[in-house]
Order: C-alpha cells, then structure tokens, then sequence
C-alpha cells in the first residue's frame, strides 16, 4: 500500500479517533480529521487526500451528502460513507452522489477494511 | 278554500302550541284525545308539520312520538363551524359560502355565490382530484368521502370532505367541508422527525461507547485482554443491531427475528472471523419479538453464539449451529440452540458457572425474559430456552 492518503470527516471526537486509530494500524495516511464543510474543502485542495471517509450528520451548513455532491462534481471524488443513519430515504440520497460505499454505524473493523482495500484497488486501477 | 287554509294554520298553530308544553313529545293517540281531534286530522296536520321541519318523530319501541324540533338555521350553523364549508348546486354552481370560507380565500360573499366551482381558481376545492370526486357524487355514484389534501411545499394539509346534499326542491347538490390538518401533520410529522433523530443518537452512542473501547484496546498488549476488550465491543454492536432492526420495522415496536439474526450471524462471522465451513441455519420466519424482549433477546443470541463458534469447533473443522424459534403465542417463544461441535467441558456446570458468557445466559433468561432454560451437552451443545414478553 503505497501512502494512500484518508481524509476523515467526522464531528464526534471520540468516533474519529477510533476511525483515525484503525486506519492508521493498516498502514494509511491520515491527511487530515475534520468536522465542518470547509475545512473538507481546505483539506482536499491543500493535501490532496486519496479516499474521503464521510459522516453525513457534521457541523455547518451543509450536510455529509452535499458536501459529496459538491466532491463529486468538482473534484470528480468518490467518497465512503460512514453514517448511523441507516433508513433507505438517506441512503438513497447519498447513492446519488457515486459513492464507493456506505457504511452503517457501529463500525465493523473488517467491514471498514474490505471497503478501503477496494477502494484502493480501485485507485490504483485508474491512475 | 281559503277559509279550509285558515282552518288548517289554526289547527297547526294548536298542534305546535301543544307541543311545546311537552318537550318530551306526544303520540297521535294523545295529541288526537287532548286536542279532541280526529286520528286523521292529527296525522295529516303532523305530516305537513314534519314535512316543513317544524316537528321531528321518534320511534319509541311500537309508538312514534312527535315533539317540536330543535332546528337551527343552516346558515347560523354553517357560520358557527371551524372549518370552511361550501355548497354547490347540480350544476357545480356556489350557492352557498360560510364565512370561514370566505375568510380563507378573500372573497365576498356576492363575488362568490354563482361561480362555478370547476372554472374557479379557489384554492384547494378546485383541485382536479375533488373536481373528479364531485362529478362522480352528483351522478349518484358513491357516498360521502374525505380526500387528503397537500401543497407543493408540504406546509398545508387539508382534509376535503364532499358530501351528497338535497336541495327543498329535491335536486343533487354538493356540501364541502374543508378541515385544515396542517397543525396536527405538522405535529404528526415533527414527532416522526423525531423519533428518526433519537435512534440515530442511539446508535450514534453506540457507536461512542464501541469506539472507546476499541481506543483502550488499541493500547494494550496482552491479547487476553485485548481479546475481552472485542467481546465487550461486539457486545455493543449486538445492541445495536437490535436498534437498527427495530427502527426498520413496520411499528417500531417489533424486531423482525430472522432479519436480525441474519445480521447478527453475518457480523459475528466477520469480526470473529469464523470459517465458511461452520453454517449457521436460522428458522426464525414471520416470528417478531415485542421490544421490551428484544434487547435481552439480542444479548442472549450474542453470547450464544459467541460460545460456539469460540469453543465448540476446533480449527479448520466444518459445523452447524442451528437456531430455531417460534412463537408459541400470548407472548411466549421457545428457542431450540444447538451446535453439533464438541459440548461443554465435563467440569463446567452451565447452571452454576461464574464464566460471563453463560451467566450472562442465564441471568437474561431467568431475571429478565421470564424463561426458563435446559442444556443438554452431549453430541454438541443443545439449549431449550422459554421466554415470555411482558405485553406492553
């Protein structure tokens, strides 16, 4: 795994640091924790970030899936959704902006590294 | 014949006037015997009276009794209701607005008595689902119906109700009756919201009490330790998948059994990383658990299957674990567990032990589900467990 680097947005401390923990034991990057919309954007110009791990409830005042809608359609960037919302209303909503996958809360560890290696895969594929 | 009219007012005037000293109503046997008037003359009188709506009859076991109506004026009654009611002719003409109405959309009462409702612009009644409705009414077909009424924005909910209306001269016409619901949706959908946003910070909690541990985890070197700090955490998810499950049925009162314990099995496997080699086999269709049950219920089919796939097979050996549950009704369930691994060790009592897993077993059995639980520890492991739901 040649430095992959993960963005995490995330407003609660606590989950972020637990996120932050798991990626970093595999061996990724972590380019930056954040929990508003603009620090998303500052992060993605300024560190360039391979993957975007996405809550949809932040602070500020867009929600996770706009600010993916934005990603998608300004950075051509897929993100990964890790939501406790698990309803098909905001499923469906997020769909929308291609993520490469969505994740329910609680975090399962080998779900969250199934879904980062073929994210990775997929990278590598399209470079 | 002018004379027979003022005969006939006078014998109404008496009919009325007796009447009205007996709220209760009167036979025509005792109008015909007070008033000293024939049975036929009574009838007749009472007949014209009842057709004008000066006397209503009640049946009183074999006796219809007659006593003066309490009517009021339609258009005082229209007037006094809360809602907008409008009244239309065969021929879809207003004949008839309550204030309220005219309130709700602007007009005057002369502006708006002779329009036709189809090429009106009122707002709502002139919608095409209540014109459609209305056709149908005055061609006789159907009764009286409620038509929910929404706008674009979702901000005003109307309820519509059409009723079929006979004018004196016997033609069809057209009551509507326009409620405004917009607070009670409003408040409807408010708790919906609501309800929503508690089991997302429920799981959401969840998910902060499972990072903790994880955090602790992540610090620790010995595995033993680090491997309770894992059972603790899939503990938590166990938890909340059951909230998850509850959120997603129909009532938000129930957990689907098999649904969740699909779930459940398919979570443990990963994070347990069991083989493919051991199946799990679920017969669990169209059972629901009542949520004050379905905590426990969780906990318990965590730890049970937690056990097995821990202890009952060596390494690299196929199995099946089979999980079977009915609902033998009044609330009450039996659940038949069994895995055909290597049993309990001889030494360990599963009644008495101290080790969590099976304690936590029974005593969510016998302290909380009102149940009762036997092992068998033969060929593999066998638990007949009864509970009971409470029945909120």
């Amino acid at each position: 795994m040649d430095d992959i680097k993960i963005l995490i947005v995330e407003d609660d401390a606590i989950i972020s640091m637990d996120i932050e923990q798991r990626v970093k034991k595999h061996g990724y990057i972590v380019s930056g924790v954040v929990d508003r919309p603009e620090k998303v954007f500052a992060n993605v110009m300024n560190e360039r970030p391979d993957i975007i791990l996405m809550d949809i409830n932040i602070k500020g005042d867009m929600d996770g899936v706009e600010v993916a809608e934005k990603l998608l359609d300004e950075f051509d960037i897929h993100v990964i959704y890790i939501t406790a919302y698990s309803d098909m209303s905001m499923r469906e909503r997020a769909l929308k902006t291609e993520p490469l996958g969505y994740l329910v809360k609680p975090i399962r560890e080998s779900e969250l590294l199934e879904m980062l290696g073929y994210a990775a895969g997929k990278l590598k594929f399209n470079q | 014949m002018s004379r027979q009219i003022e005969e006939s007012k006078r014998e109404l005037a008496r009919v009325m006037e007796l009447l009205k000293d007996e709220p209760r109503g009167l036979s025509i046997t005792d109008i015909s015997r007070i008033l000293n008037m024939n049975r036929n003359s009574v009838s007749k009188y009472l007949n014209m009276l009842l057709i004008s709506g000066h006397v209503d009859m009640r049946s009183i076991g074999v006796a219809k009794v007659y006593f003066l109506s309490h009517r009021v004026p339609i258009s005082a009654m229209l007037d006094f209701s809360s809602d907008a009611i409008l009244v239309l002719n065969a021929d879809q003409r207003i004949v008839q607005a309550n204030d309220n109405f005219l309130t709700f959309t602007g007009y005057e009462r002369d502006e708006m008595v002779g329009i036709r409702l189809p090429e009106s612009s009122l707002p709502v009644v002139s919608n095409a689902s209540v014109l459609q409705s209305i056709s149908e009414l005055l061609r006789g077909s159907g009764e009286s119906r409620e038509i929910e009424w929404e706008d674009d924005s979702g901000n005003y909910f109307f309820l519509v109700k059409l009723i079929p209306t006979v004018f004196d001269d016997g033609s069809p016409g057209i009551t509507i009756i326009l409620e405004d619901v917009t607070e009670i949706r409003k408040a409807l959908r408010d708790k919906e919201r609501l309800i929503d946003e508690i089991h997302l910070r429920v799981r959401n909690n969840l998910q902060i009490i499972s990072s903790l541990i994880n955090i602790q985890a992540s610090s620790i070197e010995d595995i033993n330790i680090k491997d309770l700090l894992r059972e603790a955490e899939g503990r938590i998810i166990a938890l909340s998948l059951v909230h998850e499950n509850l959120h997603h049925s129909t009532d938000q009162q129930h957990v689907i059994a098999d649904e969740y314990l699909e779930s459940l099995v398919e979570d443990l496997r990963k994070s347990m990383g069991i083989p493919v080699g051991i199946k799990v086999i679920i017969a669990a269709e169209g059972v629901r658990i009542p949520f004050d049950c379905a905590i426990p219920f969780g906990l318990l089919i965590n730890e049970l299957l937690t056990n097995s796939f821990r202890h009952a097979f060596s390494k690299n050996t196929g199995g099946i674990v089979k999980i079977n549950l009915e609902d033998d009704g009044k609330d009450s369930f039996s659940l038949i567990f069994s895995d055909n691994g290597k049993g309990l060790p001889e030494w360990l009592d599963p009644y008495t032990t101290d080790s969590l897993g099976l304690s936590l077993i029974r005593n969510l059995i016998e302290r909380q589900m009102s149940g009762k639980m036997a092992v068998i520890s033969e060929k593999g492991t066998h638990y007949e467990i009864n509970f009971q739901a409470d029945g909120v």
